[in-house]
């Protein structure tokens, strides 16, 4: 299937996935692997040996980037950390954007 | 005179229970004053991987059931361990207690300083290397992890008495199989252990009582010595935590 700008010709959604893995200098490892239709987030995972207070809180990043466009993923993670006081260690919400973003330029489609 | 705080000394026990034991103190944690601190190890052997590791990118979980390795998912956050040759220590105490920390990363420091005075008594200098680690000669001896729930502080942690790198590379995945001996070469000078330094081999006892000093003088505490076990309460919790929790598919492959 010949792809153009993330679209299939025929316009049928593309779907693809991606993963990555950053190695936080000074801080831990993040590795993500994430599956998108056309430019849209169907779901991520958000793995590694970093350290987030209260543990769920990864757990709802997941479920909120669910069904976003890239653009909007950096303030929806500063958004989340924020109002729900989430405490990273070993990485920070900076840290996740570009995991992510590295993950969806690393897309096999 | 000096608070008194808890002691547990439960021994050996496998992967699930003594995750489940951890978790059970912490929820049972009502007293604002006195804290616990216990001392464990791992039968059989057992993986520990963090809260928020993909058990199957981590572990060759194949290779675990066929060398009857436990492995378990950890409530708190930070990377795989091989617990093999190793003491284990938790602390489980109110998180408003005077002597712990708002800040995560300074209260690491804090209670890690209760190992690098053990391992002070053991004749190893030793330093708390932020995030979560201890180091000697620049290599590592104990690594910890916390988590903050219910309002109490959970904070748990290896303190390394032989390490066995090349069984733990055995079990655990490496992003890239053509570096692995690369990898554990790399690792094997990163860290060590109390029979690497001292070149002898301690049992067990010593170290925990040299651990024990240690936590009582870094935390200006004392230890109620003649009491040592959990309450019925607790047992009867863990029992139910690790049926549900550690000892369930349904936790340990969460991610």
């Amino acid at each position: 299937m010949e792809i153009v700008n993330g679209t299939s010709k025929d316009n049928s959604p593309v779907i693809s996935k991606g993963s990555s893995i950053h190695k936080v200098p000074e801080g831990k490892m993040i590795k993500i692997s994430l599956t998108m239709t056309d430019d849209i987030i169907e779901d991520v995972r958000i793995t590694g040996d970093f350290f987030a207070h209260p543990e769920d809180s990864i757990e709802q990043i997941e479920k909120n980037l669910k069904g976003s466009r890239y653009p909007d993923i950096p303030k929806k993670i500063y958004d989340l950390i924020t109002s729900q006081k989430i405490q990273l260690v070993g990485m920070d919400k900076d840290d996740i954007t570009h995991a992510i973003k590295l993950a969806i330029e690393n897309m096999k489609r | 005179m000096a608070e008194k705080w808890r002691l547990l000394l439960t021994g050996d026990m496998d992967a699930a229970s003594n995750m489940a034991l951890d978790e059970a103190v912490l929820r049972l944690n009502k007293d604002k004053h006195e804290g616990t601190v216990r001392f464990y190890s791992w039968k059989p052997k057992a993986i520990s991987i963090g809260y928020f590791q993909g058990i199957q990118e981590e572990t060759d979980i194949e290779k675990c059931n066929a060398s009857g390795v436990d492995v378990v998912r950890r409530i708190t956050g930070g990377g795989a361990v091989y617990h093999d040759d190793e003491l284990t220590y938790s602390i489980i105490v109110n998180e408003k207690h005077p002597k712990i920390s708002n800040n995560i990363l300074e209260s690491y420091g804090h209670i890690c300083n209760g190992i690098v005075l053990g391992l002070e008594k053991l004749g190893i200098s030793s330093e708390f290397k932020p995030i979560n680690d201890i180091i000697t000669n620049g290599r590592k001896i104990s690594g910890n992890a916390q988590t903050r729930r219910l309002g109490n502080v959970l904070q748990h942690g290896t303190i390394l008495r032989t390490v066995d790198v090349r069984t733990m590379f055995d079990l655990l995945l490496v992003p890239d199989e053509k570096i692995r001996d690369k990898m554990i070469s790399a690792v094997e000078e990163r860290v060590t252990s109390i029979s690497d330094i001292l070149g002898e081999r301690l049992e067990n006892d010593v170290i925990q009582n040299a651990m024990i000093e240690g936590f009582s003088e870094a935390l200006g505490v004392e230890f109620d010595k003649n009491s040592w076990l959990p309450t019925s309460d607790e047992y009867v919790l863990m029992d139910k935590i690790r049926r549900e929790k550690y000892g369930n598919r349904k936790w340990n492959f969460k991610r």
